[in-house]
C-alpha cells in the first residue's frame, strides 16, 4: 500500500514511516501542509495520513484543496487537538477518519486498511491470520475444527489482536481499544477474556503442538502469533 | 434593611408625598392668610367705590353729610356676615363722630400703602393702626369732596379668613381617601417607572453570553446615567472574554506541546517493547515504563478536560441515551472484572436521558470503576436511575473499604485522594486523583448537580442528575 504522510514533527513521523514499513505500506513523507498537498494533486496513493497542526498550510486547508480536485483518496486526520469542533470541521471538509495524538501506531494501520477497504468497498467479510477464521458478520470463530459463537467483547479483543499479527498489546492498549475505558480498572479482564477465547477454542483432543495462536508474553501483554 | 430594591423605592417615594403633604398643609396656613386679607380690601373697595358712585349721583343738598355716613356705613356692614358692634366705622375727613376722634388722631401718624395695584379705581389707600389693643384697617377713599375714611377691627377680617380655612378644611377632609388612593398610585407608578430602565438593563445583561465574541451591551440604548455603568460591565465582559480565550488557546498549545513527545514515547517503546527477545528482563522493565507512560497519557488528558471545562470550553454533543443498556452493558463487563461482587440495578426501561454519549461514558466508567476499586472484596454495588421533576437521578451505590469520615464533597476536588482504609493491610489503589473531579465538571457542563453521601454499614452514595430526553 502506498501512503502518503503529511506531518511536520520528524520524530513522529519517524516511527509511523516504521511501523508502515514493518506492515510493507511505502510511505512517502511531507514536512509542510504546502509540499503535501502538491505532492498529493501529482501522485496516486491508497490512503493520505494528515497532521492539522503544519507549517506553510494549515491542514484543514490541504485537507479542503485535495477535496477541491476531485481527489477521492481516503484521508486519516492525525492531530493533538481532540476538540469536538476539531473532529467535526475535519469530517465535514472531507475526511475519512479522525486519530488524536497520542495514538498507537496498530489502531493507525487498522483504520487506514479499514478506511481504503471501505472506499474500494471490499470489506471482507472474514478474516483470517494464522489458520484462525473470524466472521465479521455473525461473529463465528473457526480455528482447526472447533467452531465457536463469540460474544460482543470476545469478537472485538480477537479482532484486535488478529489485525495486527505479531504485535504486542499491552492490556491497558486492549482496554482502550476493546472496552474504550481509559483508565487502569484495577481488574484483570482482558486477561479473564483471553483465557475465555483460549477455552473456547481448544479442547483435549487437540495435539501438543498445536498452539493456539494468541500468546501470553508474561508482564507485558498479549501478541497474535504471525506464521 | 429591606432586600427588595423595588420595595425601598416604593417607601421612599411614598414618605416623599406624605412629607410634601404635611409640608404643603403647614404653609397653606402660613401664605394664604395674605392674599385672602388683600382679597377681602379688594371686595370692601369695590364696595366702598360703589357707596361713593351712589353718593355722586344722589342729590347731595337732601341729605346731610351724617347720614350719608350712616347709610354708607350700613350698606358696607351688610357685606360682612358676622359683624359685631363698633367693628366697622365711618367717617368723612372733615366730621368724624366723638367715638372716632381717637381713630383719627392715630391715622395722623399712619404710613399709607397704595391699594391701586389690586383695584382698578385710583385713590385708595390702605393703612393699619393699633387701637385699644387691636389692630384696626382703615382705608381712605378720595372722589367725594372730601376724603372717606372706612376702618375697619381686623379680628372681623380675621374671622372671615378662618371661615374660609375652615371650608377648606371641610374640602380636604372628603378629599382624603381619595388622596390616600391617589398617592399610592402615585407612588406605585412611580417605583414601577423608576426601576424599568434597571430592569431593562439587568434584561440585557442577563442576555450577553460569553462565549459570542462581540456582544456587547449597547451605551445608547440606555440613559445618560447609565453609560459609565455599561461601559464598566462591556470593559469586564471583554476581559472576561480575553481570558478565556487565553485558556482554551493555553488548553490546545498545552495538549500540543505535551501529545507530541508523548506520542513519539510511547510510539518507540511500542516499538522497543516488540523487539526485545520475549521474557526477557529488558521487555519486562519497558513495558512497566510503557504503563507509566500510558498514566501520564491519562493524567494530560484528564487535564486538558480540566482547563477546557475551566473555561468553559466543554463542548457538548448531547444525544439520547438508554441508560438501561449501557449500564447493562457495562455491569456486564464489570462481572467479568470481578466476579466476587456481587451488582444489582434497578433502572426503568424506557428512561432516556439527554447527554453527550462520551462524556456520560467517561462518567459512569469512572463511577462505577471506583465503587468496583474501593470496595470489599465480595461487596455490593447497586446502580439506581430515576425520573424526579423533569430530572433523571442516577446514582451508584456501593459498599467500601474506605473509612466514612471525610468522605465528603472534597472527593470531587483535583488532586484530592481519601487514603484512609477500615482495612490498614489494603494495597495503596492506584489513582491520580482527577477522576472525579471530572465526573464533577463533566455533570456541571450539563448543568446537573452531583453529590456524595455515606450511609452506615460502608455504604457511599454518588448520585447526579441529567436532563430528561
Amino acid at each position: 500500500m502506498n501512503i502518503l504522510l503529511i506531518e511536520d514533527e520528524q520524530r513522529i513521523a519517524d516511527f509511523i514511516v516504521a511501523g508502515f514499513t514493518d506492515v510493507g505500506f511505502t510511505t512517502h513523507w511531507e514536512q509542510d501542509g504546502f509540499r503535501g498537498l502538491n505532492t498529493a494533486l501529482i501522485k496516486n496513493f491508497d490512503a493520505i495520513v494528515l497532521d492539522l497542526t503544519l507549517p506553510m498550510m494549515d491542514g484543514l486547508t490541504v485537507l479542503a484543496e485535495i477535496r477541491r480536485k476531485n481527489l477521492a483518496t481516503p484521508i486519516i486526520i492525525l492531530s493533538a487537538r481532540t476538540d469536538l469542533t476539531d473532529r467535526l470541521q475535519g469530517f465535514e471538509k472531507g475526511a475519512d477518519d479522525y486519530l488524536a495524538k497520542p495514538f498507537f501506531i496498530e489502531e493507525l494501520i487498522i483504520r487506514i486498511k479499514t478506511v481504503v477497504s471501505r472506499k474500494q468497498g471490499s470489506v471482507e467479510k472474514t478474516m483470517v491470520q494464522s489458520g484462525l477464521t473470524l466472521d465479521r458478520f455473525t461473529r463465528v470463530a473457526h480455528w482447526k475444527n472447533i467452531k465457536v459463537n463469540l460474544t460482543q467483547r470476545e469478537y472485538l479483543l480477537l479482532e484486535c489482536l488478529m489485525l495486527s499479527p505479531g504485535q504486542i498489546f499491552s492490556r491497558q492498549q486492549i482496554l482502550k481499544q476493546v472496552w474504550q475505558i481509559d483508565f487502569d480498572p484495577g481488574t484483570n479482564v482482558v486477561d479473564v477474556c483471553v483465557q475465555r477465547l483460549r477455552k473456547k477454542l481448544t479442547d483435549d483432543k487437540m495435539p501438543e503442538g498445536e498452539q493456539f495462536p494468541i500468546e501470553t508474553i508474561r508482564g507485558v501483554g498479549y501478541r497474535f502469533n504471525n506464521y | 434593611m429591606i432586600q427588595s430594591f423595588r420595595l425601598n423605592v416604593f417607601l421612599g417615594v411614598l414618605a416623599c408625598m406624605l412629607i410634601f403633604a404635611v409640608a404643603t398643609r403647614i404653609m397653606v396656613r402660613q401664605v394664604s392668610e395674605g392674599p385672602i386679607l388683600l382679597y377681602q380690601y379688594e371686595t370692601l373697595s369695590k364696595h366702598i367705590d360703589n357707596e361713593i358712585e351712589e353718593l355722586k349721583q344722589s342729590p347731595q343738598n337732601k341729605i346731610d353729610v351724617a347720614s350719608q355716613v350712616q347709610i354708607v356705613q350700613y350698606n358696607l356692614g351688610k357685606s360682612f356676615a358676622d359683624l359685631r358692634p363698633n367693628e366697622l366705622q365711618v367717617w368723612m375727613a372733615s366730621s368724624p363722630s366723638q367715638g372716632q376722634n381717637q381713630l383719627v388722631g392715630l391715622i395722623e401718624n399712619a404710613s399709607w400703602r397704595d391699594l391701586s395695584f389690586t383695584i382698578e379705581k385710583p385713590g385708595m389707600t390702605l393703612a393699619e393702626i393699633s387701637y385699644q389693643g387691636e389692630t384696626w384697617s382703615v382705608l381712605r377713599a378720595s372722589g367725594l369732596q372730601e376724603d372717606m375714611f372706612v376702618a375697619v377691627n381686623k379680628n372681623l377680617l380675621l374671622r372671615s379668613v378662618s371661615t374660609i380655612m375652615s371650608t377648606r378644611e371641610a374640602v380636604v377632609k372628603n378629599l382624603w381617601p381619595l388622596l390616600i388612593v391617589f398617592a399610592l398610585v402615585a407612588t406605585l407608578f412611580m417605583s414601577y417607572w423608576a426601576l424599568k430602565p434597571i430592569m431593562r438593563l439587568q434584561q440585557s445583561f442577563t442576555k450577553v453570553q460569553l462565549g459570542s465574541p462581540n456582544e456587547r451591551i449597547s451605551e445608547a440604548h440606555f440613559f445618560r446615567e447609565f453609560r459609565d455603568f455599561i461601559r464598566y460591565f462591556n470593559d469586564l465582559i471583554d476581559h472576561l472574554r480575553t481570558s478565556y480565550k487565553q485558556a482554551a488557546r493555553f488548553s490546545s498549545d498545552a495538549a500540543h506541546e505535551l501529545r507530541t513527545p508523548l506520542t513519539i514515547i510511547r510510539g518507540h517503546l511500542h516499538r522497543l517493547v516488540n523487539e526485545s527477545s520475549d521474557g526477557s528482563k529488558l521487555q519486562l522493565e519497558l513495558s512497566l515504563v510503557a504503563e507509566e507512560v500510558e498514566r501520564l497519557i491519562s493524567i494530560s488528558n484528564k487535564l486538558l478536560m480540566l482547563s477546557l471545562a475551566d473555561a468553559g470550553g466543554i463542548k457538548l454533543d448531547k444525544q439520547e441515551i438508554k441508560l438501561l443498556d449501557l449500564v447493562g452493558e457495562m455491569v456486564e463487563d464489570l462481572k467479568l472484572f470481578n466476579p466476587d461482587i456481587d451488582f444489582d440495578f434497578e433502572i426503568p426501561s424506557n428512561l432516556r436521558l439527554k447527554a453527550d454519549a462520551d462524556l456520560f461514558y467517561q462518567l459512569l466508567t469512572n463511577l462505577m470503576g471506583n465503587a468496583v476499586k474501593y470496595n470489599h472484596p465480595q461487596g455490593q454495588v447497586k446502580c439506581s436511575a430515576e425520573l424526579r421533576n423533569d430530572q433523571v437521578w442516577v446514582t451508584v451505590a456501593n459498599t467500601t473499604s474506605l473509612t466514612l469520615e471525610g468522605l465528603d464533597h472534597r472527593v470531587f476536588e483535583r488532586f484530592y485522594r481519601h487514603r484512609q482504609s477500615v482495612n490498614q493491610n489494603l494495597s495503596e489503589k492506584p489513582g491520580d486523583g482527577l477522576g472525579l473531579s471530572l465526573c464533577r465538571e463533566i455533570v456541571l457542563a450539563h448543568g446537573g448537580q452531583i453529590e456524595i453521601k455515606t450511609e452506615p454499614e460502608q455504604w457511599v452514595k454518588i448520585r447526579s442528575s441529567w436532563e430528561v430526553a
